[in-house]
């Protein structure tokens, strides 16, 4: 188990190291010029070249890259480009803006999975066990309605019901200007979708299992519902449910950027774009480098997670 | 894995941590929204530019009304700081903090139309065109209580010369500021290596604020360090969430009025246009800066609110490449020019929330001229194709380059259907600013396109930026190499502009004598069209009605030491 677990870290190495390779081939082939944004009107030749050599940006593309990936074995993730004072203007450390932003990515990821499974499982199973009747159609038209909403667009509705009209709770979802209460309505916005993917696919895996020989074993033999469904019909059902709440995971742990946007949450996601705008490529690396990270991590957690519900999955070597 | 039975139990205690983290936040206390009366200042239209000898209070109290004092005034602002350093580019919305913050020699008043003495206690003695020779108050304190003195200012301006501080602004400086002396504490000598006649406008500018010098060494400067004299200190910067700032309980220019009147004022960023409405109708900002133009008509009539609009400086710019075929020929330039109703521009796309540009310079400029007008004429565009070689069996075809946001594309799109209407088809490639901004400033052959549309401000009030800046052969971002090598050629235009160039902004007297030149040279402009201003955009805010003494600035650079809350 260790032995599986130390490998599938060190395997993380190659998987973050391509998905470096990956974004820094392509943020350079992305129009627009970093040096003409910090510039701005008073952009001339000489003044960009200058720049452009102070950054370090004028050296060849791979040694810029393999010096980042140096800096990056010192432990350091760099700078933004875009100076903010100190003795000789540098800018802010891009470990420093992802610690920033971090808690609330997670608070928001966590939160709103939380919540998603909380209300998917059960959803899921219901639909399942009472297959055609009209629980399951009202369930399922309201699943399909979940996913196909746009979150931006739900994110709005709950703003202007529970902040502008009711005034229950905070239009932003900024923990430090609100406090906890900032994470309802983001929570609530993105969990109704995720939610509704994860009780579809809770509902199709059930209803595979529910027609096994060991569910019909289990019923012959006298246990109450609860029990086949509980522990023979969910627990089998889970491998499928866990890869797709692993894989949701990850991609809101890449950031919600549509939810951090509406609701102004200075998250991961929004520093992500808000780099990409600015060119800023310190910080657009150092972001990719985290997400992939993070999303690599999360994917070993589900494998371990299916050796734990399915003991059939070795992870032995 | 003999545990496995546990871990639906895992899922539970994630749920319920989960639950319970929402359940704890406590409940959030209803806001009510008061209706109060409108503001004095609303609608103000913005002063002439001109230069007052001695320092004003920021705005006149309203009559009647007692003002109260303490609270916390949120600003919502759409962009970010870039940074906290003046000297560093801060970027239109730190410049908007800074402009709380700091001091400069001089520095413009709330209206950003005015000159007003600050750091230095009358404007400079010159007493020849290359030695600018300033007297400092005395007594003025940074926040940390420490006097300001002339090697204080040497300082700002060394840090903006010296190369390796790699200041955003330091070129422009190096061109013109050779050394700066500083012969006793309160007098700085400027000694110029050539004219340079918006020096005093640049003086009183958003990049050479003062800090205390031995702060401005500290690592941390501009990160959790900050240094000024203005009437509030910065607390806090969260990079891409907000800066707060504080009263400055000693600050230099209180006034009989003891400002500044507000304890704190929250910046907080907020991109997303929507975001900022919610924040705003919630009551967790109370002011919008810089909202869309085609939300503003459903709060003009919200008592809860006052819309504040102001003309303004920034106008929509479109650049023909006259070094290259086809506008190399100024009849097919005249003809693009004859063809666009600029009026039409500004009532469908702007809501009617800007003006239209007729000669180099907004309205309420000293050295606009009324009586030129960019006339709409398509029968007479008609012609000039015509004569040029182009009919409707030969339609004139061209690309413009507009940058990639939306108000320029609109704009592009409603003029390609105007430009139809002549018989020219206009292609649209839309282009990403920092691009059109390094191909426009490089070679005539590098353009991929034969025109280009973007935005212009002109954010000091000097003849220098609405015109030679744009349009001189030497000007830092003539796009359109007028008058330079291989561009269209108008010596007369180039020598009539310098010589109204001589003249100072700054001197009423002066003004009136380069006033008739300044318009010979927009007439001149006009006809050899090298490239057209085609409107200047008003500046609005959206205010909590409870808000008072809020006043208008042509960039959204507000000066809020007057501001105060009816609460």
């Amino acid at each position: 188990m260790q032995r599986y677990i130390a490998r599938r870290i060190f395997m993380l190495i190659p998987v973050v190291i391509g998905a470096t390779v990956v974004v820094f081939s392509f943020i350079h082939l992305i129009p627009g010029d970093p040096i003409i944004t910090i510039l701005g009107d008073e952009y001339t030749p000489e003044a960009a070249e200058l720049l452009r050599e102070q950054l370090g940006m004028n050296r060849p593309i791979y040694i810029q890259y393999f010096t980042w990936l140096g800096d990056i074995a010192r432990g350091s993730l760099g700078h933004s480009i875009f100076p903010f004072g100190g003795v000789k203007f540098t800018g802010h450390p891009v470990s420093q803006l992802i610690l920033d932003t971090l808690p609330t990515t997670l608070a928001l990821t966590f939160g709103t999975m939380a919540l998603a499974v909380v209300i998917a499982l059960p959803v899921g199973m219901i639909t399942a066990i009472k297959r055609n009747s009209i629980i399951d159609s009202v369930l399922r038209v309201a699943s399909m309605v979940g996913v196909s909403m746009p979150v931006f667009w739900f994110g709005l509705l709950l703003i202007m019901l529970f902040a502008i009209q009711l005034h229950w709770l905070p239009a932003n979802g900024n923990m430090r200007v609100s406090g906890l209460k900032a994470m309802i309505l983001p929570i609530l916005a993105l969990s109704i979708s995720q939610a509704a993917l994860i009780s579809r696919m809770t509902r199709s895996a059930m209803l595979e299992v529910l027609g096994e020989d060991y569910i019909r074993t289990a019923r012959a033999k006298g246990l109450k519902d609860i029990i086949v469904y509980y522990r023979h019909a969910l627990r089998n059902a889970l491998i499928p449910i866990i890869t797709v709440i692993g894989f949701q995971f990850g991609s809101l742990l890449g950031g919600a950027v549509l939810t951090e946007t509406v609701f102004t949450m200075p998250g991961l996601g929004r520093l992500l774009v808000e780099s990409v705008y600015r060119r800023d490529y310190p910080v657009i690396q150092g972001c990719v480098l985290v997400i992939a990270m993070l999303f690599v991590l999360t994917n070993l957690v589900v494998d371990l997670l299916y050796a734990v519900l399915d003991p059939r999955v070795s992870l032995a070597d | 894995m003999s545990n496995g039975k546990k871990r639906p139990c895992i899922f539970a205690l994630i749920i319920v941590a989960g639950l319970v983290l929402s359940a704890c936040a406590p409940i959030a206390t209803p806001q009510v929204v008061e209706k109060a009366a409108p503001q004095a200042e609303e609608g103000t239209a913005a002063v002439e530019g001109e230069v007052s000898s001695t320092t004003e209070p920021a705005a006149e109290p309203e009559t009647g009304v007692e003002v109260k004092r303490g609270g916390t005034l949120t600003i919502g602002l759409r962009g970010t700081p870039k940074s906290l350093v003046s000297i560093i580019d801060p970027g239109k919305a730190g410049i908007a903090v800074l402009h709380n913050t700091q001091d400069g020699l001089l520095i413009y008043d709330e209206t950003y139309t005015k000159i007003l003495p600050a750091l230095a206690k009358d404007f400079p003695e010159i007493p020849d065109p290359l030695t600018y020779i300033f007297h400092l108050r005395e007594g003025v304190k940074f926040h940390n209580g420490r006097e300001v003195t002339s090697e204080d200012i040497k300082y700002t301006y060394d840090r903006l010369l010296d190369e390796s501080y790699g200041a955003t602004y330091g070129p422009l400086y190096r061109t013109y500021i050779d050394s700066i002396e500083t012969p006793d504490k309160y007098t700085v000598i400027f000694h110029l290596k050539q004219e340079w006649p918006t020096f005093v406008a640049y003086a009183a500018g958003n990049h050479p604020k003062t800090p205390n010098k031995d702060l401005a060494e500290l690592p941390d400067y501009g990160k959790s360090v900050w240094s000024g004299t203005g009437p509030f200190m910065i607390k806090e910067w969260l990079p891409g969430d907000r800066v707060v700032l504080t009263r400055n309980p000693n600050y230099w220019n209180a006034g009989e009025e003891q400002y500044p009147y507000l304890d704190e004022v929250v910046y907080r960023s907020i991109p997303d246009a929507s975001a900022m409405f919610a924040a705003l109708e919630s009551g967790e900002i109370d002011v919008m800066l810089e909202p869309e133009y085609k939300d503003l008509a459903r709060y003009e009539d919200d008592s809860r609110f006052n819309v504040i609009v102001n003309p303004g400086t920034d106008s929509t710019v479109f650049v023909f490449n006259t070094a290259m075929e086809p506008f190399k020929d100024k009849r097919l330039r005249q003809a693009i020019s004859l063809g666009i109703d600029r009026q039409e521009i500004v009532d469908t796309l702007f809501y009617g929330y800007a003006e239209v540009a007729n000669d180099f310079f907004v309205s309420f400029f000293w050295a606009h001229d009324p009586s030129i007008k960019a006339p709409y004429d398509p029968e007479r565009a008609k012609a000039l194709l015509k004569e040029a070689g182009y009919d409707e069996s030969n339609p004139f075809k061209f690309t413009l380059m507009p940058r990639t946001e939306a108000i320029f594309v609109d704009q592009a799109t409603l003029i390609q259907q105007q430009l139809k209407e002549i018989g020219v088809e206009m292609e649209i490639k839309p282009v990403e600013y920092t691009t059109l901004s390094g191909m426009l400033s490089g070679p005539p052959e590098g353009w991929e396109g034969d025109a280009a549309m973007y935005r212009y401000s002109s954010v000091r009030p000097a003849t220098y930026e609405y015109t030679y800046d744009q349009f001189g052969a030497k000007g830092g971002v003539n796009r359109t190499y007028y008058n330079q090598e291989g561009g269209y050629q108008n010596p007369e235009f180039e020598a009539t502009l310098l010589e109204a160039m001589s003249y100072s902004d700054f001197d009423p007297k002066q003004q009136e004598e380069a006033f008739p030149i300044y318009s010979k040279a927009s007439k001149m402009w006009l006809e050899d069209a090298p490239g057209l201003v085609l409107n200047f955009w008003a500046n609005a805010d959206i205010v909590r009605a409870d808000v008072r003494g809020w006043s208008p600035a042509l960039v959204d650079l507000v000066t809020v030491k007057q501001v105060w809350l009816d609460r």
